[in-house]
């Protein structure tokens, strides 16, 4: 009897958080006969609140996987660096997989540092993972697999770029083929990879330049999917730019709003205010958006320029005013540490933003992620910053360690001030 | 940097604090209704602080927090002494009425110089029970406010240590003694700000104008525009100020401070960041 592979794909998560992106690698594989006829591919999340490296090192432990691939961001590469180090001195043979925007954009650098790792797969990962499980099974090698980087004979080969999928409709839903099963509050819909900007912070804009979109009839099926299941009380989209457009935003409204029978909210969607006008807040209303996120990160000219950011200060200001007078939550972001900032720049970024009520405000330490423009060219910029993630700023020319750490404090306070709830406790409860 | 529209809500106390202005006033309760319509004047009621004298001492304290959040009102601080908040329910109360955040003030590290300063002895204790009562409580804000005189000065420090043991989440180191010379006093704030600082917890001066605070300048509450140091004193510049480059947004110093401590002062000649501060100041 055939020996089926078995093939891990875990992400470390938080707050019961699931993995979009490996149900995409999962779903794209299993368009392919060979894979699907030979491999179990098992998605798992594991919860960093609530679990530890030993209990993943322990489960893994159990399946004994050939293959493990571990999707990367900077809040969660230090985790998976620790389950893959251990997995390999206890397996040797199983075969190491890293991807995603931690990944990526510094593979060279992690397969360097670390023996234990055998592949880093560049940029989307859909296709170029496949590849790598085909080439696998036909142990036929990696050097004609675009966008991986991998270990050879002790040396460390870079392949060629991969170019991004040209035509997202290629990737099954993960959702519709019942890969993903949709959960309250964590439930994520993509409608297009890319970004319109090119902030210097940003990996997305740089790395994704031209807007894709997946096709209309297959987000509406996803839209209508998830909210045909009543326990999705909210659910959340993951465009870089929700109100891109405004007749798309009325299309994706309506599509929401047919669908909406059991009432689902929409969160945190990422908006650029500076669009939202008299007319957004209609289609906001219909689609049942309770609750947007925004920049502008900084509100100094000079930052703005040097890293690339767009913001107009009266639009901003009169889309909160619109957004919160319309019962719209909006939550304005800052960045502490970017290059052309001081600490009282910091502050007045701070200050306007506060004088413009919205209903939250998130402050952020500046992290020089890999595959970003300041991360290329961080001593262009004269950037100090943490090489282990989540690379966080140490200094810059105008910002010196004391004042970034300084700020931080500040905004921590600031952010437990301003932020203030009721608290969740009465007195008829003591 | 949060801006409050402030409440007062008359001169009594149950403190007796030796340097307090309100000690000095007559005993005075605002009227209900005035600050009801206040309240209600306000286009939009956003943030307020109430103060007083003691404000958590008035019967009706409830029935105005509740009136501004009725009215709208998001933030609601309280300018407190604390020792009312020692009773939890008390204190439940007002939390249950939407009043979450909380400025106590704290003269002391302990009973003997606490009590000395507000004439009332127990009141040490008092006060600590509050911050007790609230370290657990994890949606609130609380900031300490450590008014400095010559009776607590050498004390700050521990005053600081104490109540970043409470997790609080501001201090605030308030100069309220014009007999008492800044420049004497300059070491302990200096060695306050780095215990806080280290120990993660932000804190503010004020009452310190530009040229004591020097590199100091981001811990001036003043140039966030929150400072409430200037209520009641008479501020003013000296003659040599006329040079210093933060001459238009430093709000001076009480004037009997000046006659007394002219040799203090020297202009600020030059600043990297003027153009920052006068920018945030004026904003």
């Amino acid at each position: 009897m055939n020996h089926r592979k078995k093939v891990a794909l875990i992400s470390f998560n938080w707050a019961n958080h699931f993995s979009l992106a490996l149900g995409y690698l999962k779903a794209y594989a299993l368009k392919d006969d060979l894979i699907r006829k030979n491999i179990d591919i098992e998605i798992i999340d594991f919860d960093t609140e609530i679990l530890n490296v030993q209990q993943v090192i322990y489960y893994l432990s159990q399946i004994k996987p050939e293959m493990i691939g571990f999707s990367c961001y900077c809040w969660n590469i230090l985790k998976v660096l620790d389950t893959a180090r251990i997995i390999k001195k206890l397996f040797p043979d199983t075969i190491i997989v890293l991807g995603g925007p931690e990944a990526g954009p510094a593979g060279l650098k992690y397969l360097a540092e670390n023996p234990f790792l055998d592949i880093v797969v560049k940029g989307e990962g859909e296709i170029t993972f496949s590849d790598v499980l085909r080439h696998y099974l036909n142990n036929s090698g990696l050097n004609g697999i675009p966008g991986i980087l991998f270990r050879q004979n002790g040396s460390i080969i870079e392949n060629p770029d991969r170019e991004p999928i040209e035509n997202l409709g290629e990737i099954p839903s993960p959702y519709l083929e019942g890969i993903l099963i949709p959960r309250d509050k964590v439930t994520y819909i993509e409608t297009y990879r890319g970004c319109i900007f090119r902030c210097h912070y940003c990996y997305e804009g740089k790395n994704l330049p031209k807007l894709r979109f997946f096709p209309e009839d297959r987000v509406k099926k996803e839209i209508e999917f998830v909210l045909s299941n009543p326990d999705i009380k909210s659910f959340h989209f993951i465009d870089t730019v929700f109100n891109l457009r405004k007749e798309r935003l009325a299309k994706l409204a309506e599509i929401i709003a047919s669908a909406n029978r059991f009432g689902s909210e929409l969160r945190t969607v990422e908006i650029i205010a500076e669009f939202v006008d008299e007319e957004t807040i209609p289609l906001f209303k219909k689609a049942n958006i309770k609750s947007v996120e925004t920049g502008p990160q900084t509100v100094n000219e000079d930052t703005l320029k040097i890293v690339n950011r767009f913001y107009k200060a009266d639009k901003f200001r009169n889309a909160i005013k619109l957004l919160e007078e319309n019962g719209i939550e909006v939550t304005s972001d800052l960045i502490i540490g970017l290059p052309g900032d001081n600490f009282f720049k910091f502050v007045h970024s701070a200050k306007t933003i506060i004088d413009m009520k919205p209903s939250n405000i998130v402050f952020s330490i500046l992290h020089v992620l890999p595959g970003t423009i300041l991360y290329e060219k961080s001593s262009e910029f004269n950037l100090k910053y943490d090489d282990k993630a989540p690379h966080l700023i140490l200094e810059s020319p105008d910002f010196p360690f004391e004042d970034i750490d300084k700020a931080v404090i500040m905004a921590y306070s600031i952010d437990k001030e301003y932020n203030i709830r009721k608290p969740f406790f009465s007195k008829k409860n003591i | 940097m949060i801006k409050y529209d402030k409440i007062y809500l008359g001169s009594i106390c149950n403190n007796k604090c030796s340097l307090c202005l309100s000690n000095k006033a007559i005993p005075f309760q605002s009227d209900l209704n005035t600050i009801f319509n206040f309240l209600e004047q306000k286009q939009s009621l956003e943030n307020i602080l109430l103060y007083g004298g003691e404000p958590t001492l008035r019967k009706d304290i409830l029935q105005i927090i509740q009136k501004a959040v009725t009215l709208g009102a998001k933030r609601i601080k309280i300018l407190t002494n604390g020792r009312i908040l020692s009773d939890i329910n008390t204190l439940y109360s007002l939390m249950d009425a939407g009043c979450f955040l909380f400025e106590i003030k704290l003269w002391g590290s302990n009973p003997v110089v606490h009590d000395k300063i507000t004439r009332i002895t127990g009141s040490f204790h008092e006060t600590i029970s509050s911050l007790n009562n609230l370290a657990p409580i994890q949606d609130k804000f609380v900031a300490v406010r450590i008014p400095i005189c010559k009776d607590n000065y050498r004390d700050i420090q521990n005053i600081v240590i104490l109540s970043i043991n409470f997790g609080v989440n501001r201090i605030i180191l308030s100069y309220n003694d014009p007999n008492l010379s800044l420049k004497d006093i300059l070491p302990f704030v200096i060695n306050s700000l780095n215990i806080s600082i280290f120990n993660r917890t932000w804190i503010l001066t004020e009452g310190f104008p530009f040229c004591v605070m020097k590199d100091l300048a981001k811990h001036m509450n003043e140039i966030y525009g929150d400072s409430i140091f200037s209520i009641g004193y008479n501020l003013t510049h000296h003659n040599k100020c006329s040079d210093c480059v933060f001459r238009t947004i430093c709000p001076g110093i009480d004037s009997e401070y000046i006659k007394n401590n002219s040799i203090e002062f020297s202009p600020v000649l030059e600043n990297k960041y003027l153009e920052d501060i006068r920018r945030l100041y004026e904003s």
